[in-house]
């Protein structure tokens, strides 16, 4: 098995959708078993037996799982799709590689870890010896990433190669048996994994002479940053790849920048809700009775596996999403029928998860994204009129104190990278200075330098008054940040966890619905 | 400037391409001299004729021609604004045809019914129009906010609906004209004469005053979207409703609004038409000037003032064409030539790939960059 | 005054006829080969209305008056060829064949402007008069405005407006000075194939199809009805007319016809331009289907779009009108004033029978008769709907 790691950008993926066909490769090439290939489209390097796993499912949710399985490569009897073999094929290699997969049940009713099962399933089925994983645990719950790991080592086991595209160095040293370590679009090292650390693969990924970011970065990913003077606790990090004989279940604090257990900031209510109720956008309930406050200078943490209600919670905060029952007062108004300008009239910030589609105008230049949802107030408009002068110096100063590149207000926001973008909305919502912020996934995709500069400007909102509603399915991400944890579990609260007595196997537990019906 | 640039190009191109090709048709089904003969008869027919004039002749040689063109184009800049105005909300206004029926008839009936004086009679007739244009539109905006009905669908039945109601009915029916007994005439009652949209040269052309109302609301839609917030708020619904409606956008009124206001200037077409040259509503309104903004808005990059240079381009050649005929060549070329342009806009995206692929073949470097934003539109 | 240079026409033509019978060959080629050097043509311009060169109809007439018979010349792929005698002879109904010799190519050039839109009239017109046109026509009564705007910009311009007069804003007649208009009694020339209607229908049941229902197309139906009533009062009164409310649109009139057709219908006379050849084609496929329809024509004769549907055709003669005009122009002898043309004036007429149906012979001698008392001035065919209950049907 082996593990590609690096920093966004450094062309991980690039690499691999050079792999599997999807971009053709300007110079150099590619050889499976040892003859030169040149895959024009994914189709080409399904038939050489090369499968990958995207980090956004390509599943169809209606669909069961059988049918998506054999999607594309259905087994006709007279020229009908042939159900019963289809269903009768897939069990078989579900049992060959010990899969537990229902090939009856629908997509759209598994949990994420088993739909990444089916997406791997998928793979198998159409003949994979070599097996591409694009940061396949970023959506999982600590159990399922173990299963997966597990699942991993497996197919190794049974002769077919692994490849592992993740940034979690922590879990790619658990699991594989080599590491190539890639920085701006070659390998830099090739490393076996029994060999190294998690610090030489953080110098390695960032280069030389960047000790302040490795540190950072080793430090985010459970590490003893090199040469940090001050001896810390090792925090024992979440995820599939705990490293044999590590037994920390308790994850006592993480201490960033403040004291563990220091909650002194907390100050007045801004968002009290009862009995939030609210329908998912396939129109079932999404949220079921959800009760939540969340104080000024506080960071509170939704802890869940995805699609339990979190994301439609953040929306009803934000006024885009209407309530079907329940009532709640956010910054002193009512919270039932909020329009997403009255939420922003009322000091809600709002970094939501889908950016493209809630949070940026990517066709839009950067300065006129920034200036979405305050084009009405100055420094971005005088009366009806946009204020250019003034929108440009604002932009200007944040793009600097966000270290956005390019640094150019006038560009379309589409040229900036992933993370870049996500500076940009980060740095536009804590501007408003909101008083309390509502934020979703913030860091997903973002580089490890981009992350740890997100964390730190959540903290500094807090730190100046702010509540901040964190909502991640990183569960590493909501225990480091949070004073407060609420995990969710089919739009219900399933557990209430307060710094320091973050529990994660009982998180764990709580996320897959241990304890429903109190907290 | 050079992203200017580069936006502008395909567009240029594409109006030199169709000239070539239908310069090669004619000279293929005729002669090349004919041909260019022809090319230069639609010249000085749309820009005036310049040679005759420094040979002496008359002024008119020169206002008539420019007269021409840009009525023309005032009608074309209009409909072009009105489906520049609809697609920068993020919708395809096919309907400004029907929009500027129903306008052209709210003209011809305020300016032959009511009796004003000139200074308020002319206003009056064009509020009329625009607010005639603005409500057929609405009736489109509201379909789609409030029951999802598409407004391609939508503005295409309206545009049916306003050719029924206004040409088979209305304007043969109730609205006709009266003439002495046994005499027949088309259209409306003619409008009076303080409604007529007053002429800039006097005798030496049509020009009137539509011309420069039509460049004046061009400019104002530009500021209007570049430099306002309800402009730009307008924008980013076009681009990204759920972001614009997440920043806290009205995106119903937003889209309302613009789509009202493409209607109102699709009326005021039909409005320069009545008011400024054709007295009345006749029998049908026969030019498909709200199709041609259709061309005049993609040709001109969607940009308020991308419409009126296209507009101004296509009034001239619109105007000079009728002269091709003079030489025998076929009535439609100058349509076929707009058509192909616009067919070859169409091809913009293929301009740009080829654009792209040039520029990413010689450094290997950037090229990952400039590929992710295409990768990634089909997921989301 | 308006008879007078009616008859005046008349009499011209016939004068003319008969003076230069032995020289039409060489006339015809003449002028445009030979003359050329020695005397410019005089350019005259033609604005035909937005249904078009090969409209079958009302606007090839009015090209055929100019181009052909004022120029000898045929339009051919965007050039004019020259044109033989033979071929302006065969445009001419049988009674009419006399005339013929009196049509002699003059030295003009035609200037031929088609519109695509209403609002094209008004600069179309102007266009050929900076071009230097002479004369220029305006064919058809949607033109009226755009020759009155035209007339009164241009003084010194000469107009010719086929088929309406010069109306004011109010709609009331408006004289200019340089601006000759014609109108046609085409209720004479629709009452003859009324009349051959009624004769031939079988299934007791004919019909009409309009354009635009104006006064104009209303008297075509006027005297179509008056004429089945006159040989036929119990197909009058069911027969049937429909409206297109268009002059372009060949498919609208295709569904009328195919409705009248679907009713009974078994002759459809049109009024209706381009919609026309749809009811013609509408007509023709319902005889391949084995119906035994007939179509009538109307302005020219439309025999040859379908030679076996066509029973006649309802002629109107702006050809011969605008060959008048331009020939009173060559001869520096235009004036400006109205004319109306009936069947006396060789205006309006119908175009030869070429189907055979049984007692033919029999029934255009009724229809000839006919003819003649209205010549005479025996009956007075009506033009409004009004005069058509009040209308007594002369037995033939």
């Amino acid at each position: 098995m082996l593990a590609v790691v690096g920093e966004n950008g450094a062309g991980k993926s690039s690499l691999m959708n050079v792999l599997y066909g999807l971009y053709q490769p300007d110079v150099g090439e590619v050889s499976v078993d040892g003859q030169p290939v040149r895959f024009k489209s994914p189709r080409d390097a399904i038939a050489r037996g090369i499968g990958m796993v995207h980090q956004h499912f390509m599943l169809v949710p209606t669909l069961t799982v059988a049918e998506n399985v054999v999607l594309g490569r259905e087994p006709t009897r007279r020229g009908l799709f042939d159900l019963e073999r289809a269903v009768s094929e897939v069990a078989a290699t579900c049992a060959r590689f010990g899969f537990q997969l229902e090939p009856r049940a629908r997509v759209d009713t598994l949990t994420v870890g088993s739909q990444q099962k089916v997406e791997i399933v998928k793979a198998l089925h159409r003949g994979a010896q070599v097996l591409v994983l694009d940061e396949p645990t970023a959506v999982l719950t600590p159990q399922e990433s173990d299963e997966l790991a597990h699942i991993m080592r497996g197919l190794v086991a049974q002769g077919r190669t692994v490849v592992l595209i993740s940034h979690k160095l922590k879990e790619v040293l658990g699991v594989a048996d080599r590491v190539a370590v890639m920085r701006r679009g070659r390998v830099v090292a090739e490393v076996r994994a029994a060999e190294t650390t998690v610090e030489q693969l953080a110098s390695l990924m960032v280069g030389e002479g960047h000790s302040a970011r490795a540190a950072g970065l080793a430090d985010l990913h459970g590490g003893i940053p090199p040469g940090a003077a001050t001896a810390r606790h090792e925090p024992a990090s979440s995820g599939a790849a705990r490293p044999p004989g590590e037994a920390t279940p308790t994850l006592t604090a993480e201490p960033g920048s403040r004291p563990p257990g220091e909650t002194s900031l907390a100050g007045a209510v801004l968002l009290e809700a009862r009995g939030l109720q609210a329908l998912g956008d396939n129109g079932r309930p999404a949220l079921r009775g959800v009760d939540l406050t969340v104080r000024a200078g506080e960071i509170v943490g939704i802890a869940g596996v995805d699609g339990n209600g979190q994301r439609e919670l953040a929306e009803v905060l934000t006024g885009l999403r209407p309530l079907t029952s329940g009532e709640g007062t956010l910054l002193g108004g009512p919270l039932a029928g909020l329009t997403p300008a009255q939420a922003r009239g009322r000091g809600v910030g709002h970094v939501p998860e889908d950016r493209l589609r809630r949070a940026v105008v990517k066709a839009l230049t950067v300065e006129e994204n920034v200036a979405l949802g305050r084009h009405t107030r100055p420094p971005f408009a005088r009366g009806p009129w946009i204020d250019f002068s003034g929108r440009r110096e604002r932009t200007q100063a944040l793009l600097s104190a966000y270290d956005v590149r390019p640094p150019d207000p006038a560009v379309p926001l589409h040229a900036l990278s992933g993370g870049n973008q996500q500076k940009v909305v980060v740095a536009r919502e804590l501007d408003a200075r909101p008083k309390l912020l509502v934020v979703v996934q913030p860091t997903r995709g973002l580089d490890i330098g981009a992350v740890a500069q997100v964390h730190a400007k959540l903290r500094e909102a807090r730190e100046q008054g702010a509540g901040v509603l964190l909502v991640s399915l990183d569960l590493e991400e909501v225990l480091k940040l949070s004073d407060r944890v609420y995990v969710f579990f089919e739009g219900r609260v399933t557990g209430h966890f307060t710094r320091p007595e973050y529990d994660e196997r009982e998180l764990g537990r709580r996320m897959l619905g241990a304890g429903t019906g109190h907290g | 400037m050079a992203e200017r640039l580069k936006a502008i190009l395909p567009s240029v191109l594409s109006v030199l391409l169709a000239l070539a090709v239908c310069w090669a048709l004619i000279a293929f089904t005729m002669t090349s001299g004919t041909a260019t003969d022809a090319y230069l008869q639609m010249l000085w027919g749309g820009i005036g004729n310049w040679p005759s004039f420094l040979d002496g002749a008359a002024a008119t040689v020169l206002t008539r021609p420019l007269g021409e063109s840009a009525m023309k184009a005032a009608l074309l800049t209009l409909t072009g604004l009105s489906v520049a105005v609809a697609f920068k909300v993020g919708l395809f206004n096919i309907g400004a045809q029907g929009q500027m029926i129903l306008g052209a008839l709210a003209a011809a009936v305020v300016g032959a019914q009511l009796s004003l004086p000139s200074a308020l009679h002319v206003p009056a007739a064009l509020l009329g129009a625009a607010l005639a244009g603005a409500a057929w539109a609405g009736l489109a905006a509201l379909l789609k906010l409030y029951r999802g009905v598409h407004e391609v669908i939508s503005t295409i039945m309206l545009n049916w609906v306003a050719v029924s109601l206004v040409d088979n009915w209305l304007v043969i029916g109730p609205l006709r004209g009266v003439a002495e007994a046994g005499q027949s005439i088309t259209g409306t009652a003619e409008i009076q004469a303080t409604a007529v949209l007053p002429r800039l040269l006097g005798d030496l052309s049509r020009l009137n005053l539509g011309f420069p109302l039509a460049l004046l609301l061009a400019l104002a839609v530009w500021a209007w979207l570049a430099r306002t917030r309800p402009g730009f708020e307008t924008r980013a619904v076009g681009l990204g409703a759920e972001a614009a409606r997440a920043a806290g956008v009205p995106v119903a009124r937003r889209t309302g609004v613009a789509m009202a206001l493409a209607g109102a200037l699709a009326g005021l077409a039909g409005a320069v038409l009545v008011l400024g040259t054709e007295g009345r509503y006749p029998g049908t309104l026969g030019a498909p000037y709200g199709f041609d903004g259709i061309a005049i808005a993609l040709i001109g990059n969607n940009h308020p003032l991308g419409a009126t240079v296209a507009a101004l381009f296509f009034g001239v050649l619109r105007a000079g064409g009728t002269r091709m005929q003079l030489l025998g060549v076929h009535k439609s070329f100058p349509e076929l030539i707009q058509g192909l342009a616009l067919l070859f806009v169409a091809g913009r995206m293929v301009w740009l790939a080829v654009l792209r692929r040039r520029q990413a073949s010689p450094g290997s470097g950037p090229a990952p960059a400039a590929v992710t934003p295409s990768t990634e539109a089909p997921r989301v | 005054m308006l008879r007078l240079q009616v008859l005046a026409l008349a009499a011209l033509l016939c004068a003319c006829s008969k003076k230069e019978e032995p020289a039409p060959a060489a006339g015809a080629q003449g002028p445009a080969t030979t003359e050329p050097s020695a005397r410019k043509p005089i350019p005259v311009g033609l604005v035909i209305d937005v249904g078009g060169r090969g409209d079958h109809s009302f606007n090839d007439a009015a090209l055929r008056g100019l181009e052909l018979y004022a120029a000898g010349k045929r339009y051919e792929g965007g050039k004019y060829v020259d044109a033989t005698p033979t071929e302006v002879r065969e445009t001419l109904p049988p009674h009419m064949a006399s005339l013929a010799s009196s049509i002699q190519p003059l030295p003009v050039k035609p200037m031929v402007l088609q519109s695509k839109a209403q609002e094209d009239y008004t600069p179309n017109l102007q266009l050929l008069v900076d071009q230097g046109a002479q004369l220029t026509v305006g064919n058809g009564y949607m033109l009226a405005n755009a020759v009155r705007a035209a007339a009164q910009e241009n003084p010194k311009a000469r107009f010719l407006l086929i088929d309406s007069q010069v109306l004011d804003a109010q709609g009331k007649v408006l004289k200019l000075p340089n601006v000759r208009t014609v109108l046609f009694k085409e209720q004479e020339g629709s009452f003859l194939v009324g009349a051959l209607a009624g004769l031939v229908t079988k299934t007791g049941k004919v019909g009409f199809v309009g354009g635009i229902e104006v006064p104009l197309i209303q008297r075509f139906e006027v005297g179509y009805r008056a004429g089945v009533k006159t040989t036929n009062p119990q197909v009058a009164q069911t027969l049937m007319s429909v409206y297109t409310g268009s002059f372009n649109n060949m498919a609208a009139g295709k569904q009328v016809a195919q409705d009248l057709i679907a009713k009974g219908a078994d002759v459809i006379f049109h009024a209706a331009g381009a919609d026309g050849i749809g009811v013609i084609q509408a007509v023709k496929e319902a005889r391949a289907a084995g119906k035994s329809v007939y179509a009538i024509g109307v302005d020219s004769d439309q025999s040859h779009v379908a030679p076996d549907a066509i029973l006649t055709s309802m002629m109107k003669h702006t050809d011969l009108a605008i060959y008048q005009a331009t020939k009173d122009l060559v001869e520096g002898k235009f004036s400006a004033g109205e004319q109306v043309l009936g069947l006396k004036e060789n205006g309006v007429g119908m175009a030869e029978v070429r189907v055979d149906f049984p007692g033919k012979a029999e029934a255009l001698q009724k229809v000839d008769a006919l003819r003649q008392r209205i010549v005479a001035g025996e009956i007075q065919v009506p033009a409004v709907p009004a005069e058509l209950a009040s209308f007594q049907a002369a037995a033939p």
